[in-house]
Order: structure tokens, then sequence, then C-alpha cells
């Protein structure tokens, strides 16, 4: 089964990117738009990775991420933040938080999408 | 009263008097003789009483009367016109008199006539000066107010009662207190105090304070006014408005400017681009090839001046406007002011370094987190501690339990802080700061709370003075004596306390009479270095200091004249160590001035760590395990280097890496440690074909 991924963004046209090159690359793709939700998603099925933005509405990416790592079930999960905060401290926070990856808008989508396909499969 | 009465009044009653003694005198004259003598006595009483008569005329007129007159015009001169004419005429005796008179007044006439002069000058300069001041300071929009050290109001200029709320009830010889917030202004003037009692040249120091009207934030500047002998008695305040929307139009206007032209071109050709597309669905495959082109190329460099203006952005600095140097010992002992009485217990630790930022802010900040944490876990004991990477300080507050959550930290955050910073909130205080915080695990069942800083010489050239290396010593018997007691060897390394330490002496050659002029040490408990037990001593080294030593560590005999010396000092180091392991760089340099006058009671049996030796242990592919070259491999660095404690901290810190190092290298009882650095040194005199040091065997 292919690896499945979330995508947590309030910004609807980023999503339809994200959603339509991911589901290209063949990975399976849910996208919701706010913290709660997404932990609702994750709870329901966890996916293998998340891609999460940090100013989503509700509880922030921040605090998203933060409660996944503290959920020993879900160790495994890779998170990449996506960010349209630039600064070294906020990158910093992210991955103390427990991110995997922290990419700044606007990024390049093929790049982004590579770096997924590295996460999930580090042999590929 | 006689004084009240006239001349003329006394003298008129002495001569009636005497007149009538004179005729009573005669009178009795005449009974007594008999009929006899009455005539002759007539005839000559007569003539004596004609006589006396005239002469008391006399007397009268031109002298007593001319001299009540004379005390009327005095009176008169003096008090009321000094150019009163003497209406004495000419019948009288008091020619010298006048004449001393009119020479008197002439005098003083022209001495007030010129006083008058100068007066009218001097008024005439001080009114001009005033003016002057006056039109400087209703010429500045900043707000200008002097006040005594009783912060009484002195001076102020318009834009000051303005921004403080009114004119209504501000006015000189009244308090400062009710119109600007009282914390941050006495905050700024203790510091500037303690800066002046320290020798610093003291510039004005800048704060952030809100007018105690409520809304308003002001950026502040305090300097102290001396007086005639240097002492501080009042200083100067001045200020302008910080509102939030101002401070970032003004830094970031120019960056707008560029971003609004820049980013222009760009977006139209996008624009334009994208409707074409939209719109006409009938584009032949090469046009639409062409159209497509346009957006991906534009839209990737718009990408790209994005990222170039965000970096413009972050060089601004981000809001840190009212921002200055500060030490972390400064800011962290205000903490543990501000938290006496409460339950809270807060225990620096780290490496003291210089920060950059808003002093009062950051404290208020770390105060309000401290409390919400205590309320959060219970916890009432943590650790303040202070570590460096690259350009940035951390702050961390670290305490047993677990991290907060995100979302918590950002209710607290939000809440406006209390204090004299008007509206400010801890998440404005953070974006002041360039910064965030976040709580995190800190390993071994403990939480931290991080807050980075910018340093206060990011990206400045560091001062380096030349250090003359000290001659490595090898003298194991120094090293090996004491060998790890039983108490020591089998204790795991992070659980032990150690001391770190470091001395600063007359030269490099104890065999030859050098001594030790300065002893510092720092205690490391459960792997923290406790930046406030530390023990620092100047030493009277019974000698003097060589030019060539004072240079390396600025130790002159002038400081060291009134100092004990090591003798009596050496028993306060030794409680001060007691039941630590003792960790120096290139300890046997160190140990064999300590051992030499060691001796008895005083005896410092516990076992010795050189952290140079377990450098060389653990790095041995490099050369250089000067305390300088680790420090910097490890990226560690100290303010005050060169001073001992500024060395002992370095080397406490050094310490620390290393021994996580040796962790790993399953290195994990001291017994082991102390073996690995034997052999180090082993190794190491060997390759530097050395022999046991003379000087070491000769102690």
């Amino acid at each position: 089964m292919s690896a499945s991924i979330l995508v947590a963004d309030d910004e609807p046209n980023i999503v339809l990117s994200l959603e339509f090159l991911l589901k290209q690359a063949g990975f399976r793709v849910r996208t919701v738009s706010d913290g709660e939700a997404a932990l609702a998603a994750i709870a329901q099925e966890p996916p293998d990775l998340v891609l999460l933005d940090v100013m989503i509405p509700g509880r922030d990416g921040y605090a998203v991420c933060q409660e996944i790592r503290s959920n020993p079930a879900w160790r495994g999960m890779r998170i990449i933040m996506l960010t349209a905060k630039g600064g070294d401290i906020q990158r910093e926070k992210g991955l103390s938080l427990g991110a995997d990856d922290y990419v700044t808008k606007p990024f390049s989508t093929r790049e982004l999408v590579e770096r997924v396909r590295r996460m999930l499969d580090p042999r590929g | 009263m006689l004084r009240d009465q006239t001349v003329t009044g006394i003298v008129r009653a002495l001569l009636f008097g005497f007149a009538a003694l004179l005729v009573a005198g005669f009178a009795v004259l005449a009974f007594t003789l008999g009929e006899l003598a009455a005539r002759p006595i007539a005839i000559t009483g007569g003539l004596l009483v004609g006589m006396f008569l005239a002469l008391a005329w006399l007397i009268l007129h031109r002298l007593a009367q001319p001299l009540d007159r004379l005390a009327l015009d005095v009176g008169i001169v003096a008090r009321e016109n000094p150019s009163h004419f003497l209406g004495l005429g000419t019948r009288h005796w008091l020619g010298r008199l006048t004449q001393g008179f009119e020479a008197m007044r002439s005098r003083l006439t022209s001495v007030e006539a010129r006083g008058a002069q100068a007066l009218a000058q001097a008024q005439n300069q001080e009114a001009a000066q005033k003016r002057w001041l006056e039109a400087i300071l209703l010429d500045l929009t900043e707000g200008i107010v002097v006040c005594n050290l009783q912060h009484q109001v002195l001076l102020y200029n318009q834009a000051a009662a303005e921004l403080l709320g009114g004119t209504q009830n501000f006015g000189l010889g009244r308090s400062l207190f009710p119109f600007l917030a009282r914390e941050p202004v006495l905050h700024a003037l203790e510091r500037q105090m303690q800066r002046l009692e320290s020798g610093w040249a003291a510039p004005a120091a800048r704060f952030m304070c809100g007018a105690a009207s409520g809304q308003r934030l002001l950026g502040a500047r305090l300097g102290i006014v001396l007086d005639a002998k240097s002492a501080p008695n009042g200083y100067v305040l001045s200020f302008t408005e910080l509102s939030e929307e101002e401070t970032a139009l003004a830094k970031r206007d120019d960056l707008l400017e560029l971003a609004t032209e820049e980013l222009r071109a760009p977006i139209a050709n996008l624009r334009a681009a994208a409707e074409t597309l939209s719109q006409n669905p009938d584009l032949s495959d090469a046009q639409r090839a062409a159209f497509q082109k346009v957006v991906l190329d534009e839209s990737m460099a718009l990408s790209d001046q994005l990222e170039a203006l965000a970096r413009g952005y972050r060089e601004l600095g981000g809001g840190r406007w009212m921002m200055a140097e500060m030490h972390s010992n400064d800011l962290i002992a205000s903490l543990i002011r501000r938290l006496t009485g409460t339950p809270l217990q807060l225990t620096p630790t780290g490496l003291p370094d210089w920060l950059y930022g808003d002093s009062l802010s950051l404290l208020i900040l770390l105060e309000l987190l401290l409390r919400q944490l205590h309320s959060a876990t219970g916890s009432e004991a943590f650790d303040i501690a202070v570590s460096r990477s690259e350009n940035r300080i951390y702050l961390d507050l670290v305490w047993q339990g677990e991290p907060i959550r995100a979302e918590q930290l950002e209710s607290w955050l939000s809440r406006p802080l209390v204090g004299g910073l008007g509206p400010l909130t801890g998440r404005g205080v953070l974006r002041r700061h360039g910064t965030d915080a976040w709580s995190q695990s800190a390993g071994a069942g403990t939480a931290r709370l991080r807050i980075p800083v910018a340093s206060a010489h990011a990206g400045a050239p560091r001062e380096r003075p030349l250090r003359p290396q000290r001659p490595e010593f090898y003298d194991f018997d120094l090293l090996r004596h004491p060998v790890p007691t039983g108490r020591f060897a089998d204790r795991q390394l992070k659980q032990l306390t150690y001391v770190a330490f470091d001395l600063e002496t007359t030269g490099l050659r104890p065999a030859d009479g050098d001594q030790v002029v300065a002893i510092a040490g720092v205690r490391i408990v459960n792997g923290r270095i406790l930046t406030t037990e530390t023990f620092e001593r100047l030493v009277n080294p019974g000698r003097p200091i060589p030019e060539a030593s004072i240079r390396f560590h600025g130790i002159t005999d002038e400081m060291v004249r009134d100092k004990p010396p090591l003798a009596v000092i050496l028993p306060a180091f030794h409680l001060f160590a007691a039941d630590a392991v003792l960790v120096a760089h290139n300890a046997a340099f160190d140990i064999t001035f300590l051992y030499r006058e060691a001796e008895g009671a005083l005896r410092f049996d516990q076992p010795v760590v050189d952290t140079l030796l377990l450098s060389a242990h653990l790095y041995p592919a490099e050369a250089d395990h000067s305390l300088d070259a680790i420090a910097e491999r490890l990226g560690l660095e100290v303010v005050q280097r060169h001073s001992a404690l500024g060395d002992s901290l370095l080397a406490a810190a050094v310490l620390l890496r290393l021994l996580d190092r040796c962790e790993e290298r399953g290195i994990t009882r001291l017994g082991q440690l102390i073996a690995a650095t034997d052999m180090a040194g082993q190794l190491r005199a060997h390759q530097h074909g050395l022999e046991r040091h003379a000087e070491g065997s000769a102690s």
C-alpha cells in the first residue's frame, strides 16, 4: 500500500497544488484546514507524514507538532512544517518541538515532493 | 527711653536742670549770708544766669538742633532718597561732620550705581539664557524632564507634559511618578548608578517605559546629573512616543517602498500572462507554452525577490529598538531580587554572557513565566541556565517534570504584562527581541522553557589578548597523589561535585619563587555550572608583579597591596572546594602552587581532573590543547577570559562537554577517567620528549 500523507493548511490555493502533486507522485493524500481537524484525522488513521502549516487556525502547527510527539504510538510519523515565517528562531522552535524538517514558503513544489519522497523512503 | 529722644530734648533738659541748680545755689547762699551779702550775690547771680542762658541758647541752636536735623536727614538719605538735600543751613557747628557725610554719600551712590548696572546686565544674560533654553526645549519633540534624586521635577518642557498626559497637574517640584511608570525609571536609574559606581563611562540608559495614564509606551533615555563634586544629584530623562505602529513604520518604510516598487513589475507580468491564458481558450500550443513560461519564470523571480526582502527585514533586526547590552548575571540577580518573598527558588547555572535586549521587559517576562510555570507544574525550584549558540544566548528555565504545551505557553504570552510597560504583552516582548519561546524536554526527567536572545557582540570580532602559553607540567606524582579515594572512584562522573579553579601568578616558574596573585573557582553540581557559587579573591604575592604578567592578567601591585597573602585565603578556598573533585586546565601548574602552601589540616586530599590531559586523551589527533583552542573547537565562549574566574568558568564548561564525550566512550567512573588522563599525560610527555618537569620535582 502506498504511503499516506496528511496536508494541514488553511490556504486552499496551496492545498490544491500539494494535493494534486502528491497524488500524482503516488501517495494517498488527505487534507484538513485547522489544528483540531488535523489531530482528529491523525487519531482516525495515523498518516506516514504530515505536511503541517505553522499558522493554521485553532491549535497552531507548533501545538499539533508537540501533541504528535507526545504520543509514543506516533513516534515514527514524519513531520514537515510549512511556514510563511522565515526566521531562524522559528525554524529552531519547530525542530525543537519535534519537526523533522522546516520549509519556508514560497518553496519549489518539485523539491518539496522530492523531500517527502526521500523522507518516506530513504533508500529511494 | 533715652535713645528715642532728640538731642535737643536731652540738652534742653540738662540745661534747665543746671539753671535750676544755679538759682537754688545762689538762693541758699543769700539766705545763709544774710541781708548784707544779698545785693552782691544778686548782681553776680544775675550776670551768671544771663551768661548761662546765652550759652545754653548757642548750644541748643548751633549744636543740638542741627544734630537732630542731621539725624533726620541721614535717615531720609539712607532709607528714602539718596540725593535728599541736607537742610542745615550755615549756622551750626557741624561743618566737618556734614563734609564727611557728603563724601560718604557720593561714594555710596557711585557704588550703588555700579552694582545696579552689573545686576541689570546679569539679569539680562540670565533672561537670554533662559529664553534660549526655553526655545530649545520648546522646539524639541522629545519630552525632557530633569529630576532630583527624590524624583521631584526640576525642569520640563511642553512635549514632556503632553506625552505624560496633559499639563494639568504636571509641574515643578511635583513627583514624577504619578505621570510616568515608576519601575522602569527606578530600574534604569539603578543600572546607571551601578555603572557609575563601578567606574564605567556611563552612556545614557535606554529603556521602554509606560506613561502612567496607561495606553502610551515611551522610548526613554536616562542620564545621571553630577554635582560639582561629581556626586550624583539628579537625572535627565528624555523620551518620545514609541507606539508599535510608529516604530514599525519608521524602520520599515524604506524596505516597504523597495518592496512595492520591485514587486510591481513581476506581478504585472504574471497577471497579464494568467489573464491571457484563462481568457483565450483557443491559443495555439506554442502561444500557450510561451505564456506558461512567463507564469513560471515570473513566479520564480517573485520567490527570489521575496527572499531578498525577507533577508533585508531580518537584518533590520525586527523591532530591536530600546535595546542595550546587559550581562546575564545582572539580569538574573534582578530576577532573584524580584522573587524574594515568593516560594520560588532560582539557581543560576551555565556560562554567564552578554545579551542584547531590553532589561526590564525581559525581567518582567521571565518573572511572569516563572510564576505561571510554578502554578502550572507546582515546581518551586528552577534553574535559569545561560548558554550560547553562535550569535544567540539561550535563557532556559529548567524544572523537574514535563514540558509546557505550546498553546498554554501562548496563552501566558498573550496577557498584558504588569510593571509599567503599558499595553505590552509577553508575545510583544518576544517580538521586540526578534525571538520566540518554547518548551521542550531537557533530558533526565527535566523540562525547559527556552528563550533565545541576541548576543551582545553578535558578529563583532572578539579581542583575544595574546597569552603566553604556560609550560605544560607533567608531574604525575602531583596528579596521581592523592589517588581517587573510595568515596570518589566509583561514583558516576556526572553525579560528582567539582570545583573548577584557576590561579593567576606573578610568573610561570613556581620553583623560582613565583607566587599567586588571584585565585578563583566555580562549583559544578549535577552537571550544572552554578554561576553564583563562585570563589574569587586577589592575593598579595609578597613580591612585585612583573610587567609581563600584569599585561597578561591585568592585576597590579596597587590592586593587591591591601590584600591578604595566600596563607590567609587558602583556608577559605579549601572550605569552598571541600568534598569536590578539583578541576583545572594544565592542573599540575595550579596544583604546584596550591600544594606548596597547603599543609596539615589544609591538605587538598581530593582527586584532580586536568582538562588538558582529558582533551588530549579524547582528541589525540588534535595538536593544540590550550584552553582557547579547546573552547573554540567546542564552540564555547566566556566573557572576561584571562581573569581567574573567567578561566575557571571556561574550564568548567569544557569539563562538562568532555564528560559527555567520556560517556560516549564508556568512561563513566572517576577512576577510569583518572587512569585515562594519566596515560594521556605520559604519552604526551613522551611525545614532547619531556622528562619529568624539573621544577615539579624540585618543589
